[in-house]
């Protein structure tokens, strides 16, 4: 607009020094209450455009404060989050560290022996106290997450390795379910740079996962491959599998398949989203889909680190 | 008869968890005394002369690293576990970084703690014998 107004200037003054110099003075006088018009309505315009700017500046201003507002409030709820779960698990901690440390050397007799009627309500004490220890455990593992603060440390070291590990701790569970738990392994070390402890926790939550979903006399099995510079792993399982409309919701949090099956099968639901949650902060995608022949199968790759697998 | 068991101070301000440690380590066959908060720490590792502290991390006013800094300055060779309901993995690098022999979340396995503390105790006593 500014630009407007000085070529209307601009012309007025050639065009009156080139009317006089032409003897035309009566076109001149003609011609000058237009050119005045065409300077006034430029310079309206500019009045108006300025103003206009001057409101969207106002309005950016103000659109820019209730974003940074509504970050502001965010961040501040999820601190608040934070510390609510962090402080609520400190709270369960600390009672079961005597419940569960008495039930231990209680059933170890160490304060002295027990009847049989004893020993096995100790034992279902125990089993019970270790539910509730899991429970808390995935709590603030999940909150963690949530908050960003689960920060991957790599190594590198064999999943095979970690897969065996995991196997043997879940060995109990599948006998007691009475299902079937295979590891396919390939000969050859699986060497990843990862965080080991995030990837057991990983490989645990699947096959429980897989155990709990499957009935009796089912297979679960872990298949580990390594080819073209990849490490795949795959969980699956023979139960109901995850129908395709659940396949995004399996990963969120307190969600399980079907809703009602919550009861029946346990646990708060915060077992996959924390598998989600410890592979997206390696940068690795989990996918469900459905295992050839029927069942659920749980899928993630992770690039092979192989020159220094000799190394670890 | 001479005090020939090895002794062991617990700092826990949370009562039950204090009596449970006492009871834990008097049933492994160690002389114990409980503390419930810094000057009770400071009184009890003075006059009881420990083998061994088994202490809390948060503790009212003094932290239980700051209170085995202080201990430290006196006793140089007395070994330290500690014990934390803390969720965070800070604690670990803290207690490692002062020189504690071990470190446990709560809550703990109670045979683990029992061996790491004969552990520390014999690998304090080598320290207080070179």
């Amino acid at each position: 607009m500014v630009q407007t107004y000085w070529v209307a200037i601009g012309l007025i003054v050639p065009v009156t020094l080139a009317m006089f110099g032409a003897g035309g003075a009566s076109y001149w006088l003609l011609l000058q209450p237009a050119l005045l018009g065409a300077v006034l309505a430029a310079s309206t315009l500019r009045a108006r455009h300025l103003r206009r700017l001057r409101e969207l500046e106002v309005e950016l201003h103000e659109q820019r404060r209730i974003a940074h507002t509504a970050v502001q409030e965010r961040l501040e709820l999820d601190e608040a989050k934070r510390r609510l779960i962090a402080s609520v698990s400190h709270e369960l901690k600390t009672p079961l560290t005597s419940i569960k440390g008495y039930t231990e050397i209680l059933k170890a007799e160490r304060l002295g022996p027990l009847t049989e009627r004893q020993a096995r309500a100790l034992s279902v004490v125990a089993r019970a106290v270790s539910r509730e220890e899991a429970l808390v455990e995935n709590l603030l593992r999940f909150a963690n997450l949530e908050s960003g603060r689960y920060r991957v440390e790599r190594t590198i070291f064999d999943l095979r390795g970690t897969a065996k590990k995991v196997r043997d701790e879940l060995a109990g569970l599948a006998a007691r379910r009475e299902v079937l738990l295979v590891l396919a392994l390939p000969g050859e070390p699986v060497a990843i740079a990862a965080d080991p402890a995030g990837l057991e926790t990983v490989l645990t939550h699947l096959l429980e996962n897989a155990l709990k979903f499957t009935p009796k006399a089912g297979i679960v099995e872990l298949r580990i491959d390594a080819s073209a510079g990849r490490a795949r792993v795959a969980v699956s399982d023979t139960g109901a599998g995850v129908p395709d409309a659940q396949r995004r919701r399996v990963f969120e949090p307190f969600v399980q398949a079907d809703a009602g099956d919550t009861r029946e099968h346990g646990g708060a639901g915060l077992g996959l989203p924390i598998v989600k949650g410890i592979l997206e902060a390696h940068g690795v995608t989990v996918s469900v889909d459905e295992r050839p022949g029927g069942g659920a199968r749980f899928r993630f790759a992770f690039p092979l680190a192989e020159i220094a697998a000799r190394a670890a | 008869m001479a005090e020939t068991r090895a002794r062991v101070v617990i700092v826990e301000d949370d009562e039950d968890t204090r009596i449970f440690l006492v009871d834990l380590f008097e049933s492994d066959g160690f002389s114990v005394r409980g503390a419930a908060d810094p000057e009770g720490a400071y009184a009890a590792i003075r006059d009881f002369d420990p083998a061994l502290v088994v202490m809390d991390v948060m503790l009212p006013r003094e932290s239980g690293f700051d209170i085995y800094r202080n201990v430290r300055k006196l006793r140089g060779d007395l070994p330290a576990i500690f014990v934390t309901a803390k969720p965070t993995d800070l604690p670990r690098l803290h207690a490692k970084e002062l020189g504690a022999s071990d470190f446990f979340r709560k809550p703990f396995d109670a045979e683990k703690l029992l061996a790491s503390a004969r552990a520390a105790i014999a690998g304090g006593a080598e320290r207080r014998a070179a």
